[in-house]
């Protein structure tokens, strides 16, 4: 299991947008996949869960991820972080 | 309508407008009752089954609705349906429901409808008001998946006219893009709030819409009579003639307006007698440009940077400020953008551990502005590099905030020259005479604009920091904040004095502060001198209209009349005689 902390730079939060995009491309992969903020974590490839989440700009959330492919699933999502998610100009 | 008594329903105003027309009601909110029926256990297979062929048939109507938006909205908004795509695909979806179905023996409607309550539930206890939203996108979806389930249809949207208004217990993004095709005139629903997908679709579209009525289905019949109101968020079922009337007069109103705030947009702001100054946006990030026009007017006064500096814990990169400032030139070129450089005040930047930052017991009169950048010069050199390397994608120029006296812009000014020979040695190419502008937000700055205005390209007049530090008034201190007037006489003079004092230097300028955008001050401004008015996006065509009302020579007998007096009331009388204010 390895797990990393981002803090997310949507000038929304994770919203329905980027939320999106993260789940259509780690849902591919075998490795589990939460998301924490504060005591809250929820599954990784749920839009909706991570919704409820409610993370805004700035804020820190930590990925935990197990399985067999989860070095490569944790170098998409800290690429996804660092992209904004592919939603907004950098 | 005879015999019909005329009852108001109060929603939420989702998208400004007035639609006079038919009901056509699409579906009630009890259109989809579901019972909990239990199932042997033999039949559970076939159960998760047709429910799973229930979330593929979903998928499939989604995915080529989203080829329609493509066609008619754009990408954009095709994007949000890859929204409701993944909400499909949600293992609370896929994998709870099928769950449920298993182990208490349930109907697949019910175990959907079961667990959908249980995900609202959870986003009604969401502070925050976009994430609250969510959930009436996410009740869509699953109404699309109880629908496929049950096998029931919903009327076709396709037979709607001009004439009518869709009612509906709720309506998904894809339904508004049918609705804009067919030329409907309004749609009012019984869910959603002002920041629902399809609200904003409504606004995108310009079509009027009032959401969040609870039970408007209910209330009213298919083929009746109703009127919209967008902008009060209301529905008026079965008007009475006064009340029709009423609305037609306004919808002419509107029409009108619309026509000549039309051909405004692409109007000169010029006085009647020809004088003719520019009317330009102020900008606080670059998504704006996403969703405002701003054609019609003469670039971005103001593009303000502090937002990249926010929020984070590290620095920006010069790639990552390269380009956003990219994107913003490209976007608005031909038109120009004048980029302000970082205006934090120190306290802001603490979380980036600068070398040798202590707190301030006054904020205000302490390191901010140009002084932030010219202590911590790596900083500022990354921004300015960033910003000349954009410098050839279109029509930039710099400003630097908050500057006190000459010496700290010859300062700035030396350190663009250094971040110019760093870029040549690197072969890079800029914009070799990019403007540079000095904001003039301090008295000292203000009675030394002869001596700035030899040194900057252009002067930006700040005018919230200037009347604050001139008046020695906080504005959002409620002890002091009603001394907070810009009428007051040292203001007008001071505005006065850096306007003839640049012009002599044959310098232009420029202001962006908050009384650029007031119609109490436009006159005054423009009898002064003032070349460029920097104002919001909402308030350009407002500023424009009254521009191109009065002659340059009265707004300069305005300014000579208004010297002449010696004290505020005098000044405030003769706005209030010549109807300025009221």
């Amino acid at each position: 299991m390895i797990e990393e902390e981002f803090v997310i730079k949507n000038s929304l939060g994770l919203h329905a947008r980027p939320v999106t995009n993260l789940v259509q491309r780690i849902s591919k992969y075998k490795s589990t996949v939460k998301i924490a903020k504060n005591d809250e974590v929820v599954d990784g490839k749920s839009i909706m869960g991570i919704l409820t989440l409610a993370v805004a700009c700035g804020e820190k959330v930590k990925f935990i991820v197990e399985g067999e492919d989860e070095q490569e699933v944790m170098n998409v999502i800290r690429d996804l972080v660092e992209h904004k998610f592919y939603t907004e100009p950098l | 309508m005879k015999g019909k008594k005329q009852k108001i329903l109060k929603g939420i105003p989702a998208s400004n407008g007035i639609a006079i027309g038919k009901v056509f009601l699409l579906e009630r909110a009890d259109d989809l009752y579901i019972p909990i029926k239990k199932i042997s256990k033999e039949e559970v297979k076939e159960e998760i089954n047709k429910y799973k062929s229930a979330l593929e048939k979903t998928k499939k109507e989604l995915l080529a609705a989203k080829e329609r938006i493509l066609k008619s909205l754009g990408k954009q908004h095709a994007a949000f349906v890859e929204v409701y795509v993944s909400i499909v695909d949600d293992p609370l979806l896929t994998r709870d429901v099928v769950r449920m179905i298993e182990e208490e023996m349930v109907v697949s409607e019910y175990a959907t409808n079961t667990v959908l309550n249980r995900i609202i539930a959870t986003f009604e206890k969401i502070e925050d008001e976009y994430f609250r939203g969510r959930a009436s996108d996410i009740r869509d979806v699953v109404r699309k998946i109880l629908r496929n389930i049950l096998g029931k249809k919903r009327k076709e949207l396709t037979n709607i006219t001009s004439e009518h208004i869709v009612v509906a217990h709720t309506l998904s993004p894809h339904d508004t893009a049918l609705l804009k095709e067919k030329k409907c005139i309004g749609f009012a629903i019984d869910v959603g709030t002002k920041t629902s997908h399809i609200s904003l679709i409504a606004q995108g579209l310009e079509l009027p819409a009032v959401v969040g009525l609870k039970n408007i289905t209910t209330e009213i019949e298919d083929g009746g009579d109703i009127i919209l109101d967008g902008y009060e968020g209301i529905v008026i079922v079965n008007p009475d003639k006064e009340t029709l009337e009423e609305y037609r007069l306004k919808l002419q109103k509107i029409a009108q307006e619309k026509e000549y705030l039309a051909k405004l947009k692409n109007l000169p702001a010029e006085t009647v007698d020809g004088h003719k100054v520019k009317i330009m946006v102020n900008l606080d990030n670059h998504t704006e440009l996403e969703k405002i026009d701003l054609s019609g007017t003469d670039g971005v006064g103001l593009f303000r940077t502090e937002y990249l500096y926010l929020g984070r814990d590290e620095l920006p990169s010069e790639k990552e400020l390269t380009e956003v400032y990219t994107y913003v030139a490209e976007k608005l070129y031909p038109l120009c953008v004048v980029i302000r450089t970082m205006d934090l005040g120190g306290d802001k930047l603490s979380r980036f551990n600068l070398e040798g930052f202590r707190p301030e017991p006054s904020p205000a009169l302490g390191l901010r502005g140009i002084r932030v950048s010219l202590k911590y010069k790596d900083i500022f050199k990354t921004q300015l590099t960033a910003i000349l390397r954009a410098s050839v994608k279109g029509n930039i120029k710099i400003m630097f905030p908050m500057i006190s006296a000459v010496q700290e812009f010859k300062e700035a000014k030396k350190i663009v020259e250094e971040v110019k020979i760093e870029l040549e040695n690197k072969n890079v190419k800029f914009d070799k005479n990019i403007p540079l502008g000095a904001m003039i937000e301090t008295p000292s700055a203000a009675l030394t604009c002869d001596i700035i205005s030899k040194e900057a390209d252009f002067i930006s007049i700040g005018t919230n920091d200037l009347i604050q530090y001139t008046l020695v008034v906080d504005r959002m201190n409620e002890n002091v904040a009603e001394m907070y007037e810009p009428l007051h006489l040292s203001i007008l003079r001071l505005v006065k004095y850096i306007i003839e004092s640049s012009h002599k230097n044959g310098k232009q300028v420029d202001m962006c502060g908050d009384m650029a955008a007031d119609t109490a001050f436009t006159k005054i401004l423009l009898g002064m001198g003032l070349d460029v008015f920097s104002v919001p996006i909402g308030k350009v065509l407002e500023i424009k209209k009254l521009i191109r009302s009065f002659s340059f020579s009265e707004a300069k007998e305005l300014v000579e009349d208004i010297f002449s007096k010696d004290n505020r009331e005098d000044v405030i009388t003769i706005l209030k005689n010549k109807k300025i204010i009221l």
